[in-house]
Protein backbone atom coordinates (compact mmCIF):
# COMPACT_ATOMS: atom_id res chain seq x y z
CA UNK A 1 0.00 0.00 0.00
CA UNK A 2 2.92 2.35 0.74
CA UNK A 3 4.35 2.09 -2.53
CA UNK A 4 0.88 3.73 -3.73
CA UNK A 5 2.35 7.17 -1.85
CA UNK A 6 4.62 8.11 -4.15
CA UNK A 7 2.09 8.08 -7.71
CA UNK A 8 -0.49 10.02 -4.93
CA UNK A 9 2.47 12.49 -4.52
CA UNK A 10 2.99 12.48 -8.63
CA UNK A 11 -0.32 12.76 -9.33
CA UNK A 12 -0.60 15.60 -6.88
CA UNK A 13 2.11 17.25 -8.07
CA UNK A 14 0.60 17.02 -11.64
CA UNK A 15 -2.60 18.33 -10.76
CA UNK A 16 -1.38 21.16 -8.99
CA UNK A 17 0.61 22.70 -12.02
CA UNK A 18 -0.93 21.53 -14.93
CA UNK A 19 -4.53 22.69 -13.78
CA UNK A 20 -3.29 26.56 -14.87
CA UNK A 21 -3.22 24.95 -19.00
CA UNK A 22 -6.45 24.80 -18.95
CA UNK A 23 -8.70 27.34 -16.93
CA UNK A 24 -5.72 29.26 -15.89
CA UNK A 25 -6.93 32.16 -18.72
CA UNK A 26 -10.78 32.03 -17.44
CA UNK A 27 -9.65 32.20 -13.86
CA UNK A 28 -6.84 35.43 -14.94
CA UNK A 29 -9.74 37.38 -16.52
CA UNK A 30 -12.08 37.02 -13.36
CA UNK A 31 -14.46 34.84 -16.44
CA UNK A 32 -14.47 32.31 -14.14
CA UNK A 33 -14.40 31.89 -10.21
CA UNK A 34 -10.93 30.25 -9.46
CA UNK A 35 -13.46 27.48 -7.25
CA UNK A 36 -15.93 26.97 -9.60
CA UNK A 37 -12.76 26.23 -11.88
CA UNK A 38 -10.98 23.95 -9.92
CA UNK A 39 -14.03 22.08 -9.07
CA UNK A 40 -14.95 21.83 -12.61
CA UNK A 41 -11.39 20.33 -13.65
CA UNK A 42 -11.34 18.07 -10.45
CA UNK A 43 -14.53 16.41 -12.43
CA UNK A 44 -13.32 16.51 -15.22
CA UNK A 45 -10.11 15.07 -14.97
CA UNK A 46 -11.62 12.24 -13.09
CA UNK A 47 -14.09 11.89 -15.69
CA UNK A 48 -11.45 11.31 -18.63
CA UNK A 49 -9.21 9.60 -16.22
CA UNK A 50 -11.82 7.04 -15.95
CA UNK A 51 -13.04 6.83 -19.40
CA UNK A 52 -9.71 7.36 -21.48
CA UNK A 53 -7.22 6.76 -19.56
CA UNK A 54 -6.90 2.87 -19.80
CA UNK A 55 -5.90 3.58 -23.21
CA UNK A 56 -2.21 5.14 -22.21
CA UNK A 57 -1.72 2.43 -19.60
CA UNK A 58 -0.06 -0.08 -21.45
CA UNK A 59 2.43 2.16 -23.22
CA UNK A 60 4.27 3.05 -19.80
CA UNK A 61 4.26 -0.39 -18.58
CA UNK A 62 6.00 -1.61 -21.83
CA UNK A 63 9.00 0.99 -21.78
CA UNK A 64 10.58 -1.22 -18.68
CA UNK A 65 10.10 -4.24 -16.63
CA UNK A 66 8.98 -3.58 -12.96
CA UNK A 67 8.76 -4.51 -9.77
CA UNK A 68 6.29 -2.91 -6.69
CA UNK A 69 9.27 -0.92 -5.24
CA UNK A 70 10.99 0.32 -8.62
CA UNK A 71 7.29 1.28 -9.43
CA UNK A 72 7.62 3.49 -6.04
CA UNK A 73 11.03 5.06 -6.85
CA UNK A 74 10.65 5.78 -10.43
CA UNK A 75 6.75 7.69 -9.62
CA UNK A 76 9.20 9.29 -6.95
CA UNK A 77 11.84 10.71 -8.57
CA UNK A 78 9.12 11.85 -11.47
CA UNK A 79 7.16 13.57 -8.76
CA UNK A 80 10.49 14.72 -7.06
CA UNK A 81 11.70 16.09 -10.87
CA UNK A 82 8.23 17.95 -10.94
CA UNK A 83 8.34 19.25 -7.87
CA UNK A 84 11.60 20.57 -8.09
CA UNK A 85 11.54 22.12 -11.53
CA UNK A 86 8.32 24.04 -11.00
CA UNK A 87 9.87 25.74 -7.93
CA UNK A 88 12.78 26.80 -10.15
CA UNK A 89 10.48 28.01 -12.34
CA UNK A 90 12.19 25.37 -15.00
CA UNK A 91 9.64 23.99 -18.14
CA UNK A 92 8.82 20.58 -17.06
CA UNK A 93 6.33 17.61 -18.31
CA UNK A 94 4.87 15.20 -16.04
CA UNK A 95 5.19 12.17 -19.15
CA UNK A 96 9.05 13.31 -20.18
CA UNK A 97 9.55 12.75 -16.06
CA UNK A 98 7.97 9.31 -15.75
CA UNK A 99 9.57 8.11 -19.30
CA UNK A 100 13.17 9.68 -17.93
CA UNK A 101 12.44 7.74 -14.70
CA UNK A 102 10.88 4.26 -16.45
CA UNK A 103 14.08 4.70 -18.58
CA UNK A 104 16.77 4.92 -15.70
CA UNK A 105 15.25 1.75 -14.44
CA UNK A 106 15.60 -0.34 -17.53
CA UNK A 107 18.91 0.82 -18.06
CA UNK A 108 20.02 -0.46 -14.75
CA UNK A 109 17.90 -3.67 -15.58
CA UNK A 110 18.77 -3.64 -18.75
CA UNK A 111 14.78 -4.40 -19.50
CA UNK A 112 14.48 -0.58 -21.61
CA UNK A 113 12.57 -0.80 -24.81
CA UNK A 114 14.48 1.39 -26.95
CA UNK A 115 11.72 0.80 -30.04
CA UNK A 116 8.72 2.30 -27.46
CA UNK A 117 10.90 5.07 -26.16
CA UNK A 118 11.36 5.99 -30.18
CA UNK A 119 7.75 5.96 -30.24
CA UNK A 120 7.10 7.85 -27.44
CA UNK A 121 9.79 10.65 -28.43
CA UNK A 122 8.70 10.53 -31.62
CA UNK A 123 5.10 11.81 -30.13
CA UNK A 124 6.55 14.88 -27.80
CA UNK A 125 8.06 15.88 -30.88
CA UNK A 126 4.52 15.91 -32.83
CA UNK A 127 3.39 17.53 -29.43
CA UNK A 128 4.24 20.95 -29.89
CA UNK A 129 4.02 20.51 -34.00
CA UNK A 130 -0.04 19.68 -33.41
CA UNK A 131 -0.27 22.57 -30.82
CA UNK A 132 0.74 24.85 -33.79
CA UNK A 133 -1.47 23.12 -36.66
CA UNK A 134 -4.07 22.70 -34.29
CA UNK A 135 -3.93 26.26 -32.97
CA UNK A 136 -3.86 28.25 -36.46
CA UNK A 137 -6.49 26.24 -37.90
CA UNK A 138 -9.23 26.34 -35.00
CA UNK A 139 -8.01 30.12 -34.63
CA UNK A 140 -8.95 30.71 -38.81
CA UNK A 141 -12.10 28.48 -38.20
CA UNK A 142 -13.59 29.31 -35.15
CA UNK A 143 -12.73 33.04 -36.15
CA UNK A 144 -14.76 32.88 -39.28
CA UNK A 145 -17.28 31.16 -37.20
CA UNK A 146 -17.90 33.65 -34.18
CA UNK A 147 -16.89 37.12 -35.53
CA UNK A 148 -20.56 38.67 -35.42
CA UNK A 149 -20.54 37.92 -32.24
CA UNK A 150 -17.43 38.60 -31.24
CA UNK A 151 -17.55 42.01 -32.69
CA UNK A 152 -20.11 42.79 -30.58
CA UNK A 153 -20.29 44.46 -26.78
CA UNK A 154 -23.58 42.60 -25.86
CA UNK A 155 -22.13 39.38 -27.00
CA UNK A 156 -18.56 39.53 -26.60
CA UNK A 157 -17.95 38.76 -22.86
CA UNK A 158 -20.68 35.90 -22.55
CA UNK A 159 -19.83 34.08 -25.59
CA UNK A 160 -15.93 34.03 -24.63
CA UNK A 161 -17.32 32.77 -21.12
CA UNK A 162 -19.10 30.08 -22.35
CA UNK A 163 -15.93 29.67 -24.65
CA UNK A 164 -13.66 29.20 -22.11
CA UNK A 165 -15.49 27.13 -19.62
CA UNK A 166 -16.54 24.58 -22.55
CA UNK A 167 -12.51 24.42 -23.39
CA UNK A 168 -11.36 24.50 -19.99
CA UNK A 169 -13.93 21.48 -19.10
CA UNK A 170 -12.94 19.72 -22.44
CA UNK A 171 -9.39 20.38 -21.64
CA UNK A 172 -9.09 18.90 -18.32
CA UNK A 173 -10.84 15.74 -19.42
CA UNK A 174 -8.32 15.28 -21.88
CA UNK A 175 -5.76 16.34 -19.79
CA UNK A 176 -7.32 13.50 -16.73
CA UNK A 177 -7.19 10.74 -19.80
CA UNK A 178 -3.73 11.51 -21.05
CA UNK A 179 -1.86 12.20 -18.09
CA UNK A 180 -3.23 9.03 -15.82
CA UNK A 181 -1.29 7.23 -16.99
CA UNK A 182 2.00 8.97 -15.37
CA UNK A 183 0.72 8.73 -12.38
CA UNK A 184 -0.38 5.32 -12.00
CA UNK A 185 0.35 3.51 -15.29
CA UNK A 186 3.84 2.06 -12.92
CA UNK A 187 1.00 0.24 -10.54
CA UNK A 188 -0.63 -1.40 -13.48
CA UNK A 189 2.57 -2.84 -15.33
CA UNK A 190 3.66 -4.50 -11.97
CA UNK A 191 0.18 -5.68 -11.42
CA UNK A 192 -0.53 -3.85 -8.31
CA UNK A 193 -4.12 -2.29 -9.91
CA UNK A 194 -5.78 -3.14 -12.52
CA UNK A 195 -6.36 -0.76 -15.17
CA UNK A 196 -9.91 1.09 -13.98
CA UNK A 197 -8.61 1.50 -10.51
CA UNK A 198 -5.28 2.74 -11.49
CA UNK A 199 -7.59 4.82 -13.80
CA UNK A 200 -9.39 5.86 -10.70
CA UNK A 201 -6.70 6.29 -8.30
CA UNK A 202 -4.61 8.33 -10.58
CA UNK A 203 -7.47 10.76 -11.63
CA UNK A 204 -8.35 11.13 -7.60
CA UNK A 205 -4.22 11.91 -7.21
CA UNK A 206 -4.57 14.78 -9.79
CA UNK A 207 -7.36 16.39 -8.57
CA UNK A 208 -6.78 16.73 -5.30
CA UNK A 209 -3.64 18.19 -6.45
CA UNK A 210 -5.70 20.66 -8.48
CA UNK A 211 -8.24 21.11 -5.68
CA UNK A 212 -5.32 22.06 -2.86
CA UNK A 213 -2.77 23.48 -5.00
CA UNK A 214 -3.07 25.33 -7.83
CA UNK A 215 -3.98 28.82 -7.09
CA UNK A 216 -0.74 30.44 -7.89
CA UNK A 217 0.69 28.48 -10.71
CA UNK A 218 -3.01 29.48 -12.67
CA UNK A 219 -2.63 32.79 -11.61
CA UNK A 220 0.49 33.28 -13.17
CA UNK A 221 0.63 31.05 -15.71
CA UNK A 222 -2.82 32.18 -16.76
CA UNK A 223 -1.86 35.86 -16.66
CA UNK A 224 1.29 34.97 -19.33
CA UNK A 225 -1.26 33.33 -21.34
CA UNK A 226 -3.87 35.74 -21.33
CA UNK A 227 -1.02 38.34 -22.86
CA UNK A 228 -2.12 37.54 -26.10
CA UNK A 229 -6.44 37.86 -25.75
CA UNK A 230 -9.14 35.77 -24.26
CA UNK A 231 -9.69 34.84 -28.21
CA UNK A 232 -6.28 33.48 -28.61
CA UNK A 233 -6.01 32.23 -24.80
CA UNK A 234 -9.59 30.00 -25.53
CA UNK A 235 -8.44 28.48 -28.68
CA UNK A 236 -5.11 28.01 -27.09
CA UNK A 237 -6.90 25.61 -24.97
CA UNK A 238 -9.14 24.20 -27.21
CA UNK A 239 -6.15 22.99 -29.16
CA UNK A 240 -4.31 21.60 -26.31
CA UNK A 241 -7.29 19.43 -25.44
CA UNK A 242 -7.96 18.36 -28.82
CA UNK A 243 -3.80 17.52 -29.41
CA UNK A 244 -4.08 15.68 -25.96
CA UNK A 245 -6.93 14.17 -26.97
CA UNK A 246 -5.74 12.50 -30.32
CA UNK A 247 -2.29 11.37 -28.34
CA UNK A 248 -4.37 9.85 -25.97
CA UNK A 249 -6.07 7.53 -28.49
CA UNK A 250 -2.21 6.74 -29.82
CA UNK A 251 -1.96 5.14 -26.36
CA UNK A 252 1.00 8.00 -25.56
CA UNK A 253 0.92 10.69 -22.47
CA UNK A 254 2.09 13.34 -23.96
CA UNK A 255 2.94 17.11 -22.59
CA UNK A 256 -0.30 19.53 -22.50
CA UNK A 257 1.84 22.13 -21.53
CA UNK A 258 3.96 22.10 -25.15
CA UNK A 259 0.49 21.27 -26.89
CA UNK A 260 -0.57 24.32 -25.64
CA UNK A 261 2.62 26.18 -25.98
CA UNK A 262 2.82 24.95 -29.82
CA UNK A 263 -0.98 26.87 -30.05
CA UNK A 264 0.20 30.21 -28.96
CA UNK A 265 3.53 29.80 -30.70
CA UNK A 266 1.21 28.92 -33.34
CA UNK A 267 -1.05 31.95 -33.49
CA UNK A 268 2.05 34.30 -32.50
CA UNK A 269 3.05 33.27 -35.84
CA UNK A 270 -0.57 34.04 -37.25
CA UNK A 271 -0.12 37.31 -35.35
CA UNK A 272 3.75 37.92 -36.38
CA UNK A 273 4.90 37.93 -33.16
CA UNK A 274 7.96 35.54 -33.55
CA UNK A 275 9.53 36.99 -30.68
CA UNK A 276 7.53 34.88 -28.82
CA UNK A 277 7.86 32.12 -30.40
CA UNK A 278 11.30 31.82 -30.39
CA UNK A 279 11.17 32.12 -26.45
CA UNK A 280 8.81 29.50 -26.32
CA UNK A 281 10.74 26.82 -28.52
CA UNK A 282 13.53 27.45 -26.88
CA UNK A 283 11.40 26.71 -23.32
CA UNK A 284 9.84 23.46 -24.50
CA UNK A 285 13.46 22.07 -26.07
CA UNK A 286 15.03 22.59 -22.65
CA UNK A 287 11.96 20.87 -21.27
CA UNK A 288 12.92 17.67 -23.80
CA UNK A 289 16.00 17.72 -22.49
CA UNK A 290 16.21 18.72 -19.07
CA UNK A 291 13.12 17.21 -17.53
CA UNK A 292 13.93 13.37 -18.26
CA UNK A 293 17.57 13.86 -17.70
CA UNK A 294 16.69 15.03 -14.00
CA UNK A 295 14.55 12.68 -13.36
CA UNK A 296 16.65 9.71 -14.86
CA UNK A 297 19.55 10.75 -12.70
CA UNK A 298 16.44 11.16 -9.32
CA UNK A 299 15.53 7.65 -10.00
CA UNK A 300 19.32 6.32 -10.33
CA UNK A 301 20.13 8.28 -6.91
CA UNK A 302 16.74 6.68 -5.38
CA UNK A 303 17.65 3.14 -6.85
CA UNK A 304 21.17 3.51 -5.37
CA UNK A 305 19.96 4.95 -1.71
CA UNK A 306 17.15 1.92 -1.67
CA UNK A 307 20.51 0.32 -2.60
CA UNK A 308 18.46 -1.54 -5.73
CA UNK A 309 21.07 -0.93 -8.19
CA UNK B 1 -26.44 31.21 -17.26
CA UNK B 2 -23.38 33.35 -18.64
CA UNK B 3 -24.96 36.83 -19.36
CA UNK B 4 -23.64 39.64 -17.77
CA UNK B 5 -25.92 41.70 -15.57
CA UNK B 6 -22.61 44.08 -14.70
CA UNK B 7 -21.86 44.90 -18.38
CA UNK B 8 -25.29 45.42 -18.89
CA UNK B 9 -25.86 47.75 -16.35
CA UNK B 10 -22.63 49.56 -17.27
CA UNK B 11 -23.67 50.25 -21.00
CA UNK B 12 -27.14 51.64 -19.71
CA UNK B 13 -25.12 53.36 -17.53
CA UNK B 14 -23.10 54.67 -20.26
CA UNK B 15 -26.17 55.62 -22.44
CA UNK B 16 -27.33 57.74 -19.67
CA UNK B 17 -23.99 59.60 -19.19
CA UNK B 18 -24.56 59.87 -23.08
CA UNK B 19 -27.90 61.67 -22.49
CA UNK B 20 -26.95 63.86 -19.13
CA UNK B 21 -23.13 65.21 -20.88
CA UNK B 22 -25.97 65.89 -24.35
CA UNK B 23 -28.12 68.00 -21.98
CA UNK B 24 -25.23 69.67 -20.00
CA UNK B 25 -23.66 70.72 -23.30
CA UNK B 26 -27.29 72.18 -24.39
CA UNK B 27 -27.92 73.85 -21.08
CA UNK B 28 -24.49 75.38 -21.61
CA UNK B 29 -25.45 76.55 -25.19
CA UNK B 30 -28.44 78.00 -23.88
CA UNK B 31 -26.49 80.34 -20.87
CA UNK B 32 -24.35 81.07 -23.83
CA UNK B 33 -27.26 82.53 -26.04
CA UNK B 34 -29.09 83.82 -23.17
CA UNK B 35 -26.09 85.78 -22.00
CA UNK B 36 -25.67 87.23 -25.65
CA UNK B 37 -29.08 88.39 -25.28
CA UNK B 38 -29.20 89.76 -22.58
CA UNK B 39 -31.05 88.11 -20.05
CA UNK B 40 -29.44 86.72 -17.17
CA UNK B 41 -31.93 85.71 -15.08
CA UNK B 42 -32.16 83.14 -17.87
CA UNK B 43 -28.52 82.66 -18.04
CA UNK B 44 -28.62 81.26 -14.32
CA UNK B 45 -31.45 79.93 -14.87
CA UNK B 46 -29.78 77.38 -17.48
CA UNK B 47 -26.17 77.42 -15.52
CA UNK B 48 -28.00 76.00 -12.25
CA UNK B 49 -29.30 73.24 -14.86
CA UNK B 50 -26.28 72.48 -16.34
CA UNK B 51 -24.71 71.97 -12.59
CA UNK B 52 -27.12 69.78 -11.73
CA UNK B 53 -26.82 67.22 -15.47
CA UNK B 54 -23.16 68.20 -14.47
CA UNK B 55 -23.66 66.43 -10.82
CA UNK B 56 -25.63 63.79 -12.31
CA UNK B 57 -23.21 62.66 -14.67
CA UNK B 58 -20.33 62.48 -11.92
CA UNK B 59 -22.47 60.15 -9.86
CA UNK B 60 -23.14 57.53 -12.88
CA UNK B 61 -19.58 57.81 -13.64
CA UNK B 62 -18.61 56.68 -9.79
CA UNK B 63 -21.43 54.25 -10.29
CA UNK B 64 -19.83 52.50 -13.63
CA UNK B 65 -16.27 52.83 -11.84
CA UNK B 66 -17.69 50.44 -9.43
CA UNK B 67 -18.80 48.21 -12.05
CA UNK B 68 -15.35 48.28 -13.69
CA UNK B 69 -14.32 47.32 -10.40
CA UNK B 70 -16.54 44.32 -9.79
CA UNK B 71 -14.81 43.17 -12.93
CA UNK B 72 -17.61 43.81 -16.25
CA UNK B 73 -15.99 43.38 -19.29
CA UNK B 74 -12.65 41.62 -19.70
CA UNK B 75 -9.67 43.05 -18.73
CA UNK B 76 -7.96 44.52 -22.03
CA UNK B 77 -11.32 46.59 -22.04
CA UNK B 78 -11.77 47.85 -18.57
CA UNK B 79 -8.87 49.90 -18.71
CA UNK B 80 -10.14 51.66 -22.05
CA UNK B 81 -14.13 52.21 -21.02
CA UNK B 82 -12.59 53.81 -17.53
CA UNK B 83 -10.72 56.25 -19.66
CA UNK B 84 -13.58 56.75 -22.29
CA UNK B 85 -15.77 57.62 -19.48
CA UNK B 86 -13.35 59.65 -17.34
CA UNK B 87 -13.45 61.49 -20.91
CA UNK B 88 -16.90 62.13 -21.19
CA UNK B 89 -17.42 62.95 -17.63
CA UNK B 90 -14.64 65.83 -17.81
CA UNK B 91 -16.07 66.88 -21.03
CA UNK B 92 -19.36 67.48 -18.55
CA UNK B 93 -17.46 68.85 -16.47
CA UNK B 94 -15.95 71.32 -19.10
CA UNK B 95 -19.23 72.79 -20.23
CA UNK B 96 -19.97 73.28 -16.45
CA UNK B 97 -16.72 75.69 -16.30
CA UNK B 98 -17.72 77.27 -19.56
CA UNK B 99 -21.06 78.20 -18.11
CA UNK B 100 -19.29 79.12 -15.03
CA UNK B 101 -17.63 81.56 -16.64
CA UNK B 102 -20.31 82.96 -18.11
CA UNK B 103 -22.49 84.12 -15.41
CA UNK B 104 -19.52 84.61 -13.31
CA UNK B 105 -16.90 86.89 -15.45
CA UNK B 106 -19.16 88.17 -17.36
CA UNK B 107 -17.08 88.61 -19.99
CA UNK B 108 -17.58 91.21 -22.98
CA UNK B 109 -17.53 90.09 -26.49
CA UNK B 110 -18.00 92.59 -29.11
CA UNK B 111 -20.85 92.21 -31.57
CA UNK B 112 -18.85 91.36 -34.36
CA UNK B 113 -17.55 88.19 -32.71
CA UNK B 114 -20.75 86.82 -31.23
CA UNK B 115 -21.89 85.03 -34.56
CA UNK B 116 -18.67 82.80 -34.98
CA UNK B 117 -19.10 81.90 -31.05
CA UNK B 118 -22.37 81.21 -31.53
CA UNK B 119 -20.72 79.22 -34.59
CA UNK B 120 -18.15 77.12 -32.48
CA UNK B 121 -20.81 75.82 -29.75
CA UNK B 122 -23.29 74.74 -32.80
CA UNK B 123 -20.25 72.92 -34.19
CA UNK B 124 -19.58 71.15 -31.01
CA UNK B 125 -22.85 70.17 -30.12
CA UNK B 126 -22.87 68.69 -33.39
CA UNK B 127 -19.59 67.08 -32.93
CA UNK B 128 -20.72 64.98 -29.86
CA UNK B 129 -24.02 64.26 -31.18
CA UNK B 130 -22.26 62.37 -34.00
CA UNK B 131 -19.71 60.99 -31.19
CA UNK B 132 -22.81 60.28 -28.86
CA UNK B 133 -24.09 57.80 -31.81
CA UNK B 134 -20.49 56.36 -32.31
CA UNK B 135 -20.69 55.10 -28.54
CA UNK B 136 -24.08 53.83 -28.33
CA UNK B 137 -23.26 51.78 -31.19
CA UNK B 138 -20.35 50.66 -29.91
CA UNK B 139 -22.19 49.29 -26.72
CA UNK B 140 -25.52 48.58 -27.70
CA UNK B 141 -25.32 47.24 -32.05
CA UNK B 142 -26.07 43.70 -32.03
CA UNK B 143 -23.00 44.00 -34.53
CA UNK B 144 -20.71 46.83 -34.89
CA UNK B 145 -20.80 48.63 -37.79
CA UNK B 146 -16.74 49.23 -38.30
CA UNK B 147 -16.70 50.80 -41.15
CA UNK B 148 -19.11 53.55 -39.58
CA UNK B 149 -17.70 53.83 -36.53
CA UNK B 150 -14.39 54.92 -38.14
CA UNK B 151 -16.39 57.59 -40.21
CA UNK B 152 -18.14 58.97 -37.25
CA UNK B 153 -14.58 59.19 -35.49
CA UNK B 154 -13.31 60.56 -38.86
CA UNK B 155 -15.87 63.25 -38.41
CA UNK B 156 -15.57 64.08 -35.19
CA UNK B 157 -11.88 64.81 -35.86
CA UNK B 158 -12.44 66.88 -38.83
CA UNK B 159 -15.13 68.79 -36.52
CA UNK B 160 -12.29 69.60 -33.99
CA UNK B 161 -9.83 70.46 -37.28
CA UNK B 162 -12.08 73.10 -38.41
CA UNK B 163 -12.88 74.49 -35.21
CA UNK B 164 -9.32 75.08 -34.33
CA UNK B 165 -8.98 76.65 -37.85
CA UNK B 166 -11.88 79.46 -36.40
CA UNK B 167 -10.01 79.61 -33.03
CA UNK B 168 -7.45 80.74 -34.71
CA UNK B 169 -8.51 83.28 -37.53
CA UNK B 170 -11.13 84.56 -34.53
CA UNK B 171 -7.44 84.70 -32.32
CA UNK B 172 -6.47 86.90 -34.73
CA UNK B 173 -9.19 89.33 -35.03
CA UNK B 174 -9.16 89.60 -31.24
CA UNK B 175 -5.64 91.00 -31.10
CA UNK B 176 -5.84 92.96 -34.37
CA UNK B 177 -8.13 94.84 -32.58
CA UNK B 178 -8.27 97.71 -30.74
CA UNK B 179 -9.95 96.58 -27.96
CA UNK B 180 -7.78 96.99 -24.47
CA UNK B 181 -5.78 94.32 -23.86
CA UNK B 182 -7.22 93.19 -20.77
CA UNK B 183 -10.48 92.98 -22.56
CA UNK B 184 -8.35 90.66 -25.40
CA UNK B 185 -6.80 87.99 -22.94
CA UNK B 186 -9.97 87.65 -21.37
CA UNK B 187 -11.45 86.80 -24.85
CA UNK B 188 -8.85 84.69 -25.41
CA UNK B 189 -9.11 82.83 -22.35
CA UNK B 190 -13.16 82.37 -22.43
CA UNK B 191 -12.15 81.56 -26.32
CA UNK B 192 -10.03 78.63 -25.35
CA UNK B 193 -12.74 77.20 -22.42
CA UNK B 194 -14.92 77.14 -25.51
CA UNK B 195 -13.29 75.25 -27.99
CA UNK B 196 -11.36 73.25 -25.00
CA UNK B 197 -14.83 70.87 -25.26
CA UNK B 198 -14.09 70.08 -28.92
CA UNK B 199 -10.65 68.95 -28.16
CA UNK B 200 -12.28 66.99 -25.65
CA UNK B 201 -14.46 65.33 -27.58
CA UNK B 202 -11.79 64.47 -30.07
CA UNK B 203 -10.41 62.79 -26.87
CA UNK B 204 -13.20 60.86 -26.52
CA UNK B 205 -13.68 59.59 -29.98
CA UNK B 206 -9.98 58.58 -29.49
CA UNK B 207 -10.54 56.29 -26.64
CA UNK B 208 -13.65 54.89 -28.81
CA UNK B 209 -10.80 54.20 -31.95
CA UNK B 210 -9.13 52.39 -29.24
CA UNK B 211 -11.63 50.11 -27.87
CA UNK B 212 -12.82 49.30 -31.87
CA UNK B 213 -8.76 47.91 -32.05
CA UNK B 214 -9.23 45.65 -28.90
CA UNK B 215 -12.51 44.47 -30.50
CA UNK B 216 -10.40 43.27 -33.53
CA UNK B 217 -7.97 41.34 -31.18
Amino acid sequence: MWQFTSGAFLGWSLGSNDAANVFGTGVATNLVRYRTAVILIAVFVILGAALEGPKCMATLGELSKLKPELAFISALAAGLTLFIMSMLSLPVSSSQAIVGALLAVGMVNGSANYSMLIKIVLCWVLTPISGTILGIGLYLLLRWILQPLLNSMRWRTPVLRTAVILAGCYGAYSMGGNNVANVSGVYVSTGQLSTSAASLFGGIAIALGVLTYSKNVMLTVGKGIFALDAYSAFVSVLALALSSHIFTQIGVPVSGTQAIVGAIVGIGLLKDMRGISRKMIAQISLAWIGTPLVAAIACYVLMMIGSLV
Amino acid sequence: MFKSKKESSVRDLVDDHLSRTEKCLEAAQSVFVAYLAGDLLAADENATKVEKYERAADKLRREIYALLGEGAFLPIMRADIHALVGDLDDLAGLAEDFSDAIVGERPEIPPAYREVLVEIFDKTTHQFSELKAGIHQFFFAKRIDEKETRKIIHRVAQAEYEIDQIEWDLTRQIFDSNLPLANKLHLKHFLGQLTIISNKVEDVSDTLSELMVKLQA
